[in-house]
């Protein structure tokens, strides 16, 4: 598989269960549902793929297994979901929803500190551009998920407990949307190698998101039909997750040994 | 490889393009820089075939943190068979 190709795969994918929602009408519910898990589930195996591409103790194994572990338990809240809802298993359901959020800030974060991890940081001018960078992009995420959060924390005042799993989603959210910036700042750096791919995509999945929650509020003003609202939104949601699942393959791709043979780039 | 070891920028210049598969040309070439002012306390264009081993002893963690240990100590290898050390 090209790089390119896991670049395009997430929008192709996304267009195509567009168009089978909108086409069948009365079970776009259904289609949703279904594209819904099939994000989940790729990024899922990218994240698994990228982490075996690593030995045990190597600093990236943990952080993509940090990041899978995330969509792991997304699916199996999920999968609770069908079941009853009683008031144990929306407890369980708000645990497994809020350690997915914990495992993917730990993940994102690692991801994003490699490039200090690795001892790179030394520059001023790189430390002060990374900083800068971090700063805006947390400022942008805090205004866009900000709303939700402010609404979670009226809920759960006003006594509903399950707004604590918004509460806790919503943290995470922001955090991770916060840290697109120093996986850009080391994709901008890697230009022209093979890991610009991998933190490139992962950048590509962090943008998606905010435009997705950025997009909930537009896409209401806009007073776009419900049905195609919904369509849109949810394809910007396969889109992100798609993304992870490129950015895992990608990393599987450059690292893997045996996969790749070491040699230099050409003149 | 005589002419390498005489010149000292062809050593680094030969590292660094073997990183910038993965990394890229500009952060091969700072990684080149970086480690081996920290590990030899002097700047890539004083680079001697006598210094690459300190030099890839100093790149190790870096290149383990991106690429793994395995892929690691591949490139390490053909750094080393490049260069003729």
């Amino acid at each position: 598989m090209k790089y390119r190709t896991l670049a395009l795969l997430p929008w192709v994918v996304a267009l195509a269960f567009a168009c089978a929602a909108l086409a069948l009408g009365d079970r776009q519910s259904t289609v949703l549902v279904l594209q819904n898990e099939a994000g989940k589930a790729l990024a899922l195996v990218g994240c698994f793929a990228a982490a075996l591409a690593f030995e045990r103790g190597d600093y990236l194994r943990l952080a993509w297994l940090l990041l899978g572990g995330c969509y792991l338990l997304l699916l199996v809240n999920d999968g609770l979901g069908v079941s009853d809802a009683t008031a144990g298993m929306s407890l369980a359901r708000g645990l497994v929803v809020t350690v997915a959020n914990a495992s993917s800030v730990a993940g994102t974060w690692m991801l994003a500190r490699a490039w200090i991890v690795a001892g790179l940081d030394e520059e001023d001018e790189s430390r002060r551009r990374r900083r800068m960078m971090f700063a805006g992009t947390a400022v942008l995420a805090l205004a866009i998920t900000g709303w939700y959060l402010v609404h979670d924390l009226r809920a759960l005042l006003g006594g509903n407990m399950d707004a604590s799993v918004s509460i806790a989603s919503d943290l995470g959210d922001c955090v991770v949307l916060a840290l697109v910036a120093p996986v850009l700042h080391t994709a901008l750096a890697m230009r022209g190698g093979l890991l610009r791919w991998p933190w490139g995509l992962l950048t590509a999945s962090g943008v998606a998101w905010l435009v997705y929650d950025a997009s909930s509020g537009t896409i209401d003003a806009l007073h776009v039909g419900p049905g195609l609202a919904l369509v849109a939104s949810e394809g910007l949601r396969l889109v992100a997750n798609g993304y992870v699942f490129g950015a895992g393959v990608a990393q599987r791709m450059a690292v893997a040994p045996g996969e790749r043979e070491s040699v230099p780039p050409e003149a | 490889m005589s002419d390498a070891a005489a010149t000292g920028n062809s050593i680094a210049d030969r590292i660094a393009a073997r990183l910038s598969l993965y990394l890229g040309p500009h952060t091969g070439r700072v990684a080149v820089k970086t480690f081996a002012v920290k590990a030899l306390g002097r700047g890539p264009e004083t680079l001697t075939l006598a210094d690459v081993p300190a030099l890839q002893a100093a790149l190790r963690p870096m290149l383990r943190t991106f690429v793994g240990r395995a892929q690691c100590e591949i490139v390490l290898l053909q750094i080393a068979r490049e260069l003729g050390v």
